[in-house]
């Protein structure tokens, strides 16, 4: 009796124990495995590129999905799709991503946001973003301490 | 059933069952079996280890319980044939003393539990062929040493340390992976409402922010529902600014937001 008391006493401890890194390992899991969606105007002076993105990050490989609208004073809407894989890993609070393909947008954005980072446009071009968790449902995604995307999270990939 | 026996002084094994006694592995002794008084006599003063048991509690209960009556003497035989056995079976130590006027008792280390607990049956391949069957009756049944050690640790007070080092260490690594979880804007100032938004900017100055907030606003369309808050991101670097509209604050998982990048284009300088 005394025995099975005491194994039950150090089957409690032994999960004290885990718990925290069992709950650390899933938050660390989920910071590596999500997908979300986010809404983002681009703003220039006449001109302004709307646009609606789908990022996915799993194990290291993700994608960028983005549909959007050019519209430039005085000229028709243009719209415009852009997809392209990813390697990424982590570094403290930030998660450095490197693309693996050209966008297939360059001419557009170079000529119309000349300060466009080159990972969305070209090949193996890298950026460095901060993502931080804003809340339950939603990370937003830093460029140089500026907000780019407010990312809110979605069931599947 | 369950067969409850008693480890004496991390040596013997006693199993008042069949009122045996057999060494642990590794030490010198042979198993033992002592007549039945004497065994109940070692129960009683095992399960009252380190009380004093009076003669007449003895008497009454292995005895007098089976409605014999016995002398002093039979009593004193009993125990001296227990200090024999014991030590035949390879204590060494003296665990039943005499008290003198009052009775006797037991002075020994005692840890009591199921045979199952304590005898882990030795597989007979792994036996020296020499001797076989002698050695597997005696080894089917053996009380390795390494285990009494490890229950021993784990009924220590360096394992209960041990185990809450090991849990402030778990709880100290969820703390540093959730350190720095503070929003992105938690130090922004509010500015105020400005053009229908609940204002914070990253500068604290309220009136510039108000008025590069309404500039913006000029160049854009920026509108907030009711209650809509807006962040406002003035760079350092000046390469552009950000916006973030969210129909409320941000912390609320429900917040359902949008961003403005204001940034340089082919036309400016």
């Amino acid at each position: 009796m005394k025995a099975s008391k005491r194994v039950a006493c150090w089957v409690l401890i032994v999960l004290l124990i885990a718990l925290p890194l069992i709950f650390a390992w899933y938050q660390a899991y989920k910071r590596d495995h999500f997908s979300c969606d986010a809404t983002a105007t681009i703003v220039g002076k006449n001109i302004s590129y709307e646009m609606i993105t789908h990022f996915v990050f799993s194990e290291g490989t993700g994608t960028y999905t983005a549909s959007g609208q050019l519209h430039e004073e005085g000229k028709p809407e243009m719209n415009t799709n852009n997809h392209f894989t990813f390697k990424y890993w982590h570094e403290e609070e930030k998660i450095i991503m490197i693309s693996k393909e050209n966008s297939g947008m360059e001419n557009i954005f170079s000529h119309y946001f000349p300060y466009t980072p080159d990972f969305f446009l070209y090949r193996e071009r890298g950026i460095s973003l901060e993502i931080k968790r804003e809340n339950a449902s939603s990370y937003l995604f830093s460029y140089d301490g500026t907000p780019l995307f407010y990312c809110t999270l979605t069931k599947t990939n | 059933m369950m067969n409850t026996v008693f480890l004496i002084n991390d040596t013997l094994l006693f199993d008042p069952n069949d009122h045996s006694l057999r060494p642990i592995e590794g030490l010198p002794g042979s198993r033992v079996v002592i007549h039945t008084p004497a065994s109940e006599c070692l129960l009683l003063l095992l399960r009252h280890n380190h009380q004093v048991l009076t003669q007449r509690f003895l008497f009454e209960q292995v005895w007098e319980k089976q409605g014999a009556v016995v002398t002093t003497n039979a009593l004193y035989q009993s125990i001296a044939s227990l200090r024999k056995g014991l030590h035949a079976a390879g204590l060494t130590e003296n665990i039943i003393k005499t008290v003198p006027k009052m009775g006797f008792k037991s002075v020994a280390t005692v840890r009591e539990g199921i045979a199952e607990e304590f005898i882990v049956p030795v597989p007979v391949i792994s036996l020296p062929p020499a001797g076989v069957n002698k050695a597997t009756e005696t080894a089917l049944y053996e009380l390795p040493q390494r285990r009494t050690r490890v229950a021993d640790f784990f009924n220590s007070r360096l394992a209960y340390l041990l185990a809450g080092i090991a849990f402030i260490l778990s709880c100290g690594v969820l703390y540093m992976q959730r350190a720095g979880g503070e929003s992105f804007y938690s130090d922004y100032s509010y500015i105020g409402q400005v053009n229908g938004c609940l204002l914070y900017s990253s500068w604290s100055g309220e009136e510039k922010s108000a008025q590069t907030f309404r500039a913006l606003g000029s160049r854009y369309a920026l509108t907030c529902k009711s209650g809509g808050v807006a962040y406002l991101t003035l760079n350092r670097s000046l390469q552009g600014l950000s916006v973030l509209i969210c129909d409320r604050k941000i912390a609320y998982s429900t917040a359902e937001c949008q961003s403005y990048i204001f940034r340089k284009d082919r036309y400016e300088s």
